[in-house]
This record gives C-alpha cells, structure tokens and sequence, in this order.
C-alpha cells in the first residue's frame, strides 16, 4: 500500500540552478526508502517540498493523498527529523517539547502529554523528562527528535541525515529504532550519506545526482545487478607460481592478497579449483558489492560522462 | 485556535521562568528603571508624580512598553529561530503560521500585561501610593495592542524574508514613539487638520488619542473616536496577518526559511 507518491517534483532557485528535475517515487508501508546522493543532488530540496516546506515549481507530494502544500490534514499524515542538531527548542524540556509540537501537530493537550509520556519511556528518555533539552547528549537529542516526530502517531517518516554526528553507540540506537518503526508499518524515507546505514536498513534504494534520479531499485536488485558474474576464493596457504599463472592466463582471476577474484560462472570455478587443489580453501563465496561501491559507480559515472 | 493559544501562553510561560534568579532580578531592575523614570519625571516637572499624574504616567507607560515589544517580538523571535533551525520545526505544524505567530503575540501580550501589572503593585508598594483607572481605558488599550501585533507580524514577515532586522528595530521604534506622542487631537486647522485626519488611519493613533483624552484630559469616553480606535486596530491585525501569511507563501516558494 503507497503511503507517499511522489511524482514530478521539480524546482529551482533563480534561473541557472535547477535543483531538482521531474523527480518521482513511491514509498509503501512498512518500507524503508533510502534517498541517496552527493551533496548538492537535491536529496534535503526533495524532501522539504514533501515535507511541505519547499513550494515546488511543478508536481507534488501526496502523503495518504493529501498534498502538504494544499490541505493541512496532510501535516498530521508524516513527522519528519531534519538535518542538523536543533529540531527542537532548547530551553523547553524534552516533556515541553514533546507536549508543545503534539499540539501543534493537531492533538489536545491531554492526548499530547499521555503520548509524550509513552514515547519518552520507549525511547528510554523518561529519566530526562524535565531536563532541557540543550542538557541532552547528541543521541538523546536525536532520539528526542524521532519520539517528537511520532507523537502524532504519523504514516510516514521523513529523516534526514538521521545518524549525522552521532557516535557508534547512539547510532546504533537510532538503527534500530527506525527498524521497529518499520516492522510497525511506517512507511520511512531516509536520506543519509552513512551508505553502511542505509544498506543495513534499506528496502528500496534511489540514487540521486545533478537533481534526478538516476537509479531506482529495491536494495536486492541493485546489489545484485551491480554483482559481478563471479566468486572470491580465500586461501589458506601459499599457491604455486606455475598454478598461479595459469589462473591469470587461462582464467582471467586477479589477486589481492589472499583472495582470488574469479570471473565467470561455476564451471570455470570447478575448472580453476582443479588448478588450485591442493592449496586449502579458506572461505569461497559470489563476489560481492556494497551499497557504497554501487552509489561510486552511479555518481562517478555520470560526472566522468 | 483555544487550544493552540493555550500551548503558546505554556510555552511562554515556560521559557520566562526557566531561569528563576535571572527571571527575578530582570523583573527587580524593570521595576527600578520604571521607578527611576517617575522620579526623573518628578524631577524635571517640579510636580509630584506619586500622586494624580501616577495614573496617566502608569497607562502611557504600560501603552509604550506593550506597543513596543508587541513590534518586536516576532522579528527577533523568528530571527532567533532561524539561527537555531526550529523555525522549520514549526512550519510543519498544521496549524496555519500565520495562526501560530498570532496566537504566539497574543499570548506573549497576556504575559507581559501580568509582569506589568506586578511590577506596578510593587512600586504602589514601595511607594505607598494608589492608582486608580476607569474600565473605559481596557478599550484603547486593547485596540492599541490589536494593532501593535498587526504591526509585529508586519514587521515579522520581513523577518521571514531577511532574517536579520536587528538594526532596523530602533527606527521603527521612533516611527512608534513619533505615533504615540504627537498630540493630533489637537490639529484642528488647515492643512494640519488634514493631516490628523490621515492619521487616524495610521497604526495605533486613534486609540492613544482616546487613550491621552481619557487618562490626561478627563474627556468622556467618545463612541465616535472608539470606532475610529476599533476599525484601526483591527484593520491593523488584519494586514498584518494577512502580509504574514504572504511572506510565509513566498518564503516556502523561494527556501529562504532555513536561513541559519
């Protein structure tokens, strides 16, 4: 089920910058969305037309079928945590916070207090309830941030460089905070330069540049389309010149270290562990590519063409 | 709107006492320089002030301090948010801004009154004197503020824009003071005459010239200079809401809101 439809936002700011061009995508429910690009492809320009504080010059956001821009009901559809450290008032306390933008998020104080409460015992914030919030570490803050946007109980979650100055520990609860919301049935767009991050919680992947999209596929397909035809052997001693030649002659493989990267499907590798035999194996396996080898490609790519 | 108004008046409430000891002393040095300043008047006029002439003194006073930081607030609040980056926080509301910011100088407003209020009592207090209004100046006064937020959110839609009016404020606090003080009841002839008549339509005039009439003059509350004061005031919010909502319009088209 489509929680955001996003279909041919464009923008751009005076006549030479077109920041953003006939960008389009869907995010369903329970569906981590990882918006990826350089800085400066659009990515925080995108998400704050969604968001509905960016007036696109043409196309439009539709969370639940309500465009932010045009019917206010739209702002209660989604919470969003945006980039950098100060979503929140500073000298308010996590509590204040929290019941101050439930409110404005359309709940009754009452309901926005009970929930603040909640939220602040799930994200085991409670011991700092009354504590403001410039006494918070980074993590908490951001923590706070999150439980701030779900107050309102939203469909959708908009995080921008969520994990951006956090330490590993922090990091590491935000990951899985964004997890459970998932398996709950958020719908969830993530914008990240942390490409580890989003390759551990993406579903679906779009890579923007120069304010396009120019990759879109669920992490899986990429990663699989961006996989060489191919295995990786890792020895566990020392391989003979002659049977090494052999491999690099007749079997196209090159060498790094310890490993072999052998090209081709299995029967060249049957063939090319006849040659390695006796030498132990220690691990073999299809060769692999990471989100962040594949994002280089998409990204150099076109800056080299 | 009720609940919207309620959660600004808590959140003002909430970030004037944080600091209690700096809460307090800022309080105990307004109350002195408002006690410093009848002493000056006391001075200079040779009249004793803690006496009849504390009440005008005490309601043009609270009508300038009111006026004055109901024109500065939006500003240097949005200024101030826009440094921190929770401006954008707010627009995700989904309230309209425009509402947010008015409900915010109304409640603002609600506040300051109750700190002047207190820092009244403390000088009738300490000096041992009595002050005594007439329910008609509630009027001009509240006209006055009507108009004095209009005149904010004016003010603070620019903000939106330019982010820094700091260096502005003064002057338009002179273009205020030169609006309060200017006696044109009393531009009865000519070309002055025009010129009061014009001046009715400038923010604030007609209910400080009702204000000044009933306080200073002792005349009797004018249903014709109420209406004056009441179309004023409320002409006043009205464009300052609605230029507010514009310049939040055209700041989302142009991204100029996160300008920290």
């Amino acid at each position: 089920m489509e929680v955001l439809i996003v279909d041919d936002l464009q923008k751009a700011f005076g006549r030479n910058t077109q920041a953003v061009s006939g960008v389009s995508f869907r995010v369903n429910k329970g569906e981590v969305f990882a918006f990826l690009g350089p800085n400066g492809a659009g990515k925080t320009t995108t998400i704050k037309m969604i968001a509905g504080l960016l007036l696109p010059d043409e196309g439009a956001g539709w969370i639940d079928g309500l465009d932010p821009h045009r019917n206010p009901m739209a702002m209660e559809r989604f919470g969003a945590v945006l980039e950098g450290n100060r979503n929140l008032y500073w000298r308010m306390t996590a509590f204040e916070n929290m019941r101050y933008f439930g409110v404005q998020k359309g709940l009754s104080q009452r309901t926005a207090s009970r929930r603040a409460d909640a939220l602040l015992e799930r994200f085991d914030l409670i011991s700092k309830r009354n504590h403001q919030v410039r006494s918070l570490s980074r993590g908490m803050q951001q923590k706070l941030a999150i439980a701030v946007a779900l107050i309102h109980e939203p469909r959708m979650l908009l995080l921008d460089e969520p994990t951006l100055g956090l330490d590993v520990s922090s990091s590491m609860q935000v990951i899985s905070l964004i997890r459970e919301l998932r398996e709950q049935g958020m719908a969830i767009v993530l914008t990240t330069h942390q490409l580890d991050i989003a390759e551990t919680l993406a579903d679906r992947v779009a890579i923007i540049r120069d304010g396009r999209i120019i990759k879109e596929a669920s992490k899986t397909d990429l990663i699989l389309e961006f996989t060489p035809d191919g295995y990786e052997i890792e020895l566990g001693g020392e391989l003979s010149p002659a049977n090494r030649d052999v491999l690099v002659d007749e079997f196209n493989a090159t060498f790094e270290a310890d490993r072999i990267c052998l090209p081709g499907d299995s029967d060249h590798l049957y063939n090319a562990l006849n040659v390695i035999r006796p030498t132990p194996i220690r691990s073999l396996g299809r060769a692999k590519v990471d989100l962040a080898y594949i994002f280089l490609q998409l990204t150099e790519e076109g800056y080299r063409s | 709107m009720i609940r919207l108004l309620y959660i600004e008046l808590l959140r003002t409430l909430a970030l004037t006492i944080r600091y209690p000891a700096n809460f307090a002393s800022s309080l105990f040095i307004s109350t002195l320089m408002f006690y410093g300043l009848f002493m000056g008047a006391q001075y200079l006029s040779g009249q004793e002030v803690f006496g009849e002439n504390l009440n005008a003194m005490v309601v043009g006073w609270t009508a300038w301090v009111l006026a004055t930081k109901a024109l500065n607030k939006p500003p240097l609040a949005i200024q101030a948010e826009a440094d921190t980056g929770v401006l954008e926080s707010v627009f995700l509301s989904r309230y309209k801004v425009w509402w947010i910011f008015f409900c915010r100088a109304l409640s603002e407003t609600l506040v300051d009154i109750v700190l002047i209020v207190i820092m009244v009592s403390l000088i009738v207090w300490l000096t041992g004197s009595e002050v005594s209004f007439s329910p008609a100046i509630a009027f001009p006064i509240a006209m006055l503020l009507l108009a004095g937020i209009g005149m904010g959110l004016i003010v603070g839609g620019v903000a939106l824009q330019v982010k820094r009016l700091g260096a502005m404020l003064p002057s338009l606090q002179m273009l205020l003071l030169l609006l309060m003080f200017t006696p044109f009841e009393n531009w009865t002839s000519g070309a002055d005459r025009v010129i009061a008549v014009a001046a009715m339509w400038m923010p604030m005039v007609p209910s400080v010239v009702m204000l000044r009439g009933l306080m200073a003059f002792n005349t009797p509350f004018d249903p014709i200079l109420a209406v004056y004061a009441a179309v004023n005031g409320i002409v006043w919010m009205a464009v300052g809401l609605i230029v507010f909502a514009k310049m939040a319009q055209r700041v989302k088209a142009k991204g100029l809101l996160a300008g920290y």
